[in-house]
């Protein structure tokens, strides 16, 4: 899998739940395999995926994933 | 823009003149070959099938005894890796997950080699001059090589039916059952989506593989044709499987697209 230009955070607020990737991929309806090429950074999840994970965290998308060109845009 | 276009154009008929260039010089060389060696290689050809004949009994035997004990340690493998794979979380569960894959691969593989291997070499005494040419004996054998071919055939099936039981067992979110028609259409619908491009992606890989292997595969079959006079089916049955694979793929490719319009 290509390596994508999103930065998240998703290990550290899965880390926070106290859950491990097979707990929170069956929150999520996806496999723990899918969990952790997100977390990897090896795969992008779809905006639903991407909701859901916000949910099950009771975050923001924005609070889990960042685009990498957002960050040299800021600055 | 304009220069851009006409360098990639320039690029290209020099690439096809150079193709042309090298096709004739294969072309020569293989000619002056045929010319020279031919009609020993025709011969040789002609024994090495006739000894493949005699020795088809013990042959498929053998390949049947290697695919068994192939599948069955592949298999076992697999087992000891699902029982890892439950056992561990997170990052050491990448590394299991993905000899997963691995061995899965590899039983896979073993069946369609062996399942090829005996089609190719029962192939060479299944025809009808074959069994009515030769003695009772060798006709007795012909029907002991068949029945060998058919367990073999079997047992992959059920090797391939016992690999997917097994990936539904470690990871029970896999629908289908793999004796239904629906089975390929359940199973990827059971796929979660980063499963799915996986999929996708491999089968565009095949898909782009089978097209340039298909090509040379023409070019041979006619060149064998040409040397040899292997006979016209060889050609005619790849040119299906081009068809078949390219009117597939677009096909799919516009049903796609109107379901996005309508």
């Amino acid at each position: 899998m290509e390596k994508v230009p999103l930065l998240n955070k998703l290990k550290e607020y899965r880390s926070d739940l106290g859950i491990n990737q097979t707990e929170m991929g069956k929150l999520a309806g996806v496999s723990r395999q899918t969990i952790s090429l997100i977390e990897r950074g090896d795969y992008s999840p779809s905006v639903t995926l991407a909701l859901k994970l916000a949910k099950i965290c009771r975050v923001t998308v924005e609070d889990i994933f960042e685009y990498e060109e957002d960050e040299d845009d800021e600055e | 823009m304009k220069s851009k276009k006409r360098a990639s154009y320039k690029n290209g008929v020099i690439k096809m003149f150079l193709l042309v260039i090298i096709g004739m010089v294969i072309g020569g060389v293989t000619g002056k070959l045929y010319f020279t060696f031919g009609e020993n290689m025709t011969g040789v050809t002609g024994s090495f099938l006739v000894v493949i004949t005699k020795i088809m009994l013990p042959l498929l035997s053998l390949i049947t005894v290697i695919t068994v004990l192939g599948g069955e340690y592949c298999y076992n493998r697999l087992k000891k890796i699902g029982v890892k794979i439950l056992e561990t979380e997170d990052e050491e569960c990448d590394k299991w997950e993905y000899e997963e894959e691995r061995w899965g691969g590899i039983l896979v593989n073993l069946g369609v080699v062996s399942q090829v291997l005996c089609f190719v070499i029962l192939s060479t005494g299944y025809s009808i001059r074959y069994i009515q040419e030769v003695s009772d004996q060798r006709r007795g054998q012909f029907l002991v090589s068949c029945i060998i071919f058919i367990i073999c055939y079997f047992y992959n099936a059920i090797a391939q039916t016992r690999y997917v039981k097994l990936v539904q067992k470690i990871h029970p979110e896999k629908q289908g059952d793999p004796f239904s028609k629906g089975f390929q259409k359940e199973f990827l619908g059971s796929c979660d989506e980063a499963e799915k491009e996986v999929i996708y992606k491999s089968a565009y890989h095949t898909y782009v593989m089978m097209q340039r292997t298909i090509g040379i595969l023409l070019v041979i079959t006619m060149l064998l044709h040409l040397f040899f006079n292997t006979g016209l089916l060889a050609v005619i049955v790849v040119g299906v499987i081009y068809l078949v694979s390219t009117f597939s793929y677009t096909h799919s490719c516009v049903q796609l697209r109107k379901r996005k319009i309508s």
